[in-house]
């Protein structure tokens, strides 16, 4: 082949033969040569979106490309069929998917808009989680959309969302360390749709969300004690704080936590524990049970973790927590 | 909704215990070996106390995700990561021959080796470059050997990720360890790929010379020095003129001056590269050389079948087992097979950390009081495996380090042969935990060990002669009890 020669398949050709091979996929026979084609011409959509390493991508061919994909329906195809590709096939995916995602023309962002329109991508890129080979693969697409306010909202307020429940507690450390991530994203990215979800939905996710902190899994209960501490002192959550705080239920589950056998654990609940404490309008049952065992809290509280002595603020308060629990 | 709740069931109670057998011996952060199950493929494990790590829980988990996205034959292939209680089970490929620093034991390398290894090493970088990763510890202890010779980077621990929009800006983490760090590293300058480059220059610099240049000062010092000289060079008539120039390549303080992985690749240093296949003989001279080194050892006589049994030490026989995995079709016991590999573990001597450990100062890995590593026993598994009984005399021959007394026991031929004779459906490995287990039990007080041992011979070589004899006849003895 002569360099330079090469007569490079135009992004319609690309774009067509892979809708053509994913087709292909279901049969035994075709599906080797298939698979060849589908990642061979992956590369070559990566190419034309990312560049070769020496020349920039080309605005007007990365137009078409996208263009195409729009136009053929691929994208909801590939990610149905993701499982069945190549290793590599399947990190392009991830990549072709990231990079369109990011597309922006003047204001609006083409391809959120396609997947919003499609709300069967988000709910196969989740139920993803459900298979070890593609679950990082789809996990990484998945963050990418949430970035989108609008596709955030829609997965938030889909059935589908109280799925990460149980991925997250999957004792396969990777594929539930990344529904974790997601599930973390979705509840931080965009404060002010979670705000009013959380408020809307505040019985049923903080029962499943009581599940996550009582979890055997120490990852699980371990994230989801950090995260609660992170949604809790969040200024946007304040009215979901006062309701939490106000139960007298939680308070003990945190009082338990204080003394798990693990000391991040006991740490993370310190951070989540504080505000009960702090609250200076605190509920009759919740000051009952700081009063109930005010001596014990003070001496657990006067060793407790007493070699983080270079962590000032933590020092403060918790000179603080006790002094108020003194005091009361 | 039905599917995913049955799904996380499932996955829910995976217990890494279920799945693999561990050697006890399993240090903190370093790998050992152990086993899957079901195949009897060897694995290595490395279990992380979440707890006690200093790291955030994130981190491990990037690391993680990074590993799981890497697929290369160059590289340590990523199987799995379970958490048991507050434990962190990360199961990776099991590489038989060691790393390079371990191999180093019995001499430093020829240069032909030293060729051969780097340009495997640079196709390794080459792919982890191209996907956008660094590895950012080259270094003897993390280049690995698989059984039949192919070198592998291990060790991902302080890999890092360039990210997509990060290709300009560069990585500004101090990591990797102090003397094969790049100057631009050190400095905190910020740095890219090349910063591997220059580390592979220094690790082959250690597999020329035994170790990396300032080995010999504290690793503060290296620090302060590596900066502030000029450069280190290979020196030495018995180095070719294109080894030195490709040290050099590798070596330049200015990042920018040192060539990429593709290009170091057609370098003519290791354009004179052999076949990866020729490593073979590098773990041949280490194994002779341990097996030298403990003469009489359990583990050398427990290869030529000899019934010299010590008391505390009588069913170490076992240790011979990892080389012959249980194939899936011939395990039908799970639990006995299970309870024989942890037996092997508790009474062997052998310690497999050294060889995936990576243990942050120079030398810390040539402990002399260290337990030899199960050495004849994967030799023969080498020839057996990959058909090349590479010990041929003229192999042997080559390079035994000068100081070392070279032996070679009469008693290695013979297993050789019988590993040959053997059907690759062989029914040793389960029939040989039967005996095991069941002899154990057959030692009564006052008996001389000698008669035991007497019959697990017997046992043995019938098992040999005939593979699974042992197991029909355990049937047997088992239903003619009923």
């Amino acid at each position: 082949m002569m360099f330079g020669f090469v007569k490079k398949k135009t992004p319609l050709d690309l774009v067509k033969s892979i809708k053509e091979a994913l087709g292909k996929l279901g049969s035994a026979d075709s599906r080797r040569k298939a698979n060849e084609d589908i990642s061979k011409n992956l590369v070559s959509v990566k190419g034309i979106l990312y560049g070769d390493g020496v020349t920039d991508p080309s605005p007007e061919l990365v137009a078409q490309l996208s263009h195409e994909i729009y136009n053929s329906d691929v994208m909801p195809l590939l990610v149905a069929n993701i499982s069945k590709l190549e290793f590599e096939a399947k990190k392009d995916v991830s990549q072709i998917f990231n990079n369109l995602l990011r597309r922006q023309i003047g204001t609006r962002f083409p391809t959120a808009e396609y997947i919003a329109a499609r709300p069967d991508v988000m709910r196969i890129l989740l139920s993803g989680y459900e298979n070890q080979d593609i679950a990082l693969n789809c996990g990484m697409i998945l963050r990418e959309c949430i970035r989108h306010e609008v596709l955030a909202q829609q997965l938030l307020e889909s059935p589908n969302f109280w799925k990460f429940f149980s991925y997250v507690e999957l004792s396969t450390f990777d594929v539930a360390s990344d529904a974790f991530a997601t599930f973390k994203d979705l509840l931080t990215k965009h404060k002010s749709i979670v705000a009013p979800f959380l408020s809307s939905k505040y019985d049923e996710f903080f029962a499943k969300y009581t599940d996550l902190l009582n979890s055997t899994n120490y990852v699980t209960k371990r994230q989801s004690l950090k995260l609660l501490g992170e949604l809790l002192l969040d200024r946007t959550n304040y009215a979901v704080m006062l309701k939490y705080i106000g139960n007298p239920d939680n308070l003990k589950l945190m009082m338990n936590l204080l003394r798990d056998k693990s000391r991040n654990i006991q740490f993370e609940a310190f951070h989540v524990f504080k505000a009960f404490v702090a609250n200076p309008n605190k509920a009759r049952p919740i000051t009952d049970i700081l009063v109930k065992n005010k001596e014990k809290l003070v001496a657990y509280l006067s060793s407790f973790h007493n070699d983080r002595a270079d962590d000032e603020t933590f020092a403060d308060e918790k000179a603080f927590l006790i002094k108020a629990i003194q005091d009361l | 909704m039905r599917a995913a709740s049955q799904a996380s069931k499932s996955s829910r109670t995976i217990d890494p215990e279920l799945i693999y057998t561990k050697q006890e011996r399993i240090g903190k952060g370093s790998f050992g070996q152990g086993f899957h199950i079901e195949s009897g493929t060897p694995v290595a494990i490395k279990i992380i106390d979440l707890d006690a790590a200093e790291d955030e829980l994130e981190d491990i988990q990037q690391e993680i995700n990074i590993l799981s996205q890497l697929n290369s034959e160059y590289i340590t292939k990523y199987y799995g990561s379970y958490i048991k209680k507050a434990k962190l089970w990360i199961v990776m490929e099991y590489c038989a021959g060691g790393s390079c620093l371990d191999l180093m034991q019995s001499g430093v390398f020829e240069e032909v080796y030293i060729a051969t290894i780097m340009k495997e090493l640079l196709k390794g970088l080459e792919y982890l470059h191209s996907e956008n990763k660094l590895h950012r510890d080259i270094k003897a202890a993390n280049v690995l050997l698989s059984s039949n010779g192919r070198v592998k980077i291990a060790d991902f621990g302080v890999s890092g990720q360039l990210s997509q929009t990060m290709t300009i800006k560069k990585m500004n983490t101090f990591v990797g360890t102090p003397y094969w760090m790049a100057p631009e590293i050190i400095e905190q300058a910020g740095y890219d790929k090349k910063a591997d480059i220059w580390s592979l220059g220094i690790t082959a610099l250690e597999l020329a010379n035994g170790q990396p240049p300032y080995a010999d000062l504290s690793p503060m010092k290296a620090l302060f020095l590596i900066p502030e000289n000029a450069p280190p060079r290979l020196d030495g008539p018995k180095f070719s003129s294109g080894f030195k120039d490709f040290i050099k390549q590798c070596l330049q303080k200015n990042p920018e001056n040192r060539p990429h992985a593709s290009q170091l690749l057609r370098h003519k240093f290791i354009l004179a590269a052999k076949s990866w296949k020729d490593l073979v003989e590098l773990i041949l001279r280490h194994e002779q050389y341990l097996c030298g080194l403990d003469e009489g050892d359990s583990l050398c006589s427990a290869v030529d079948f000899s019934l010299q049994l010590d008391p505390d030490d009588a069913w170490d026989f076992g240790t011979v087992r990892p080389a012959v995995p249980p194939r899936p079709a011939n395990v039908p016991n799970v639990p006995v097979l299970a309870r024989g590999a942890q037996s092997m573990s508790q009474s062997s001597g052998f310690d497999t950390m050294g060889r995936h450990s990576v243990r942050p100062l120079v030398g810390s890995h040539l402990n002399p009081s260290a337990p030899p590593t199960t050495p004849l026993y994967r030799q023969y598994n080498v020839g057996g495996m990959v058909g090349v009984p590479t010990s041929s005399p003229a192999a042997r021959a080559q390079a035994p380090p000068q100081n070392v007394s070279y032996q070679q026991p009469q008693a290695q031929q013979e297993p050789v042969q019988l590993q040959q004779q053997r059907t690759p459906n062989q029914h040793y490995f389960d029939s040989g935990v039967l005996v095991d287990v069941v002899l154990r039990d057959l030692v009564r007080e006052g008996d001389a060990p000698e008669s035991v041992a007497l019959l697990r011979r017997a046992f043995q070589e019938a098992e040999y002669r005939s593979p699974g004899l042992t197991r029909s006849f355990v049937e047997l003895l088992n239903k003619h009890s009923k």
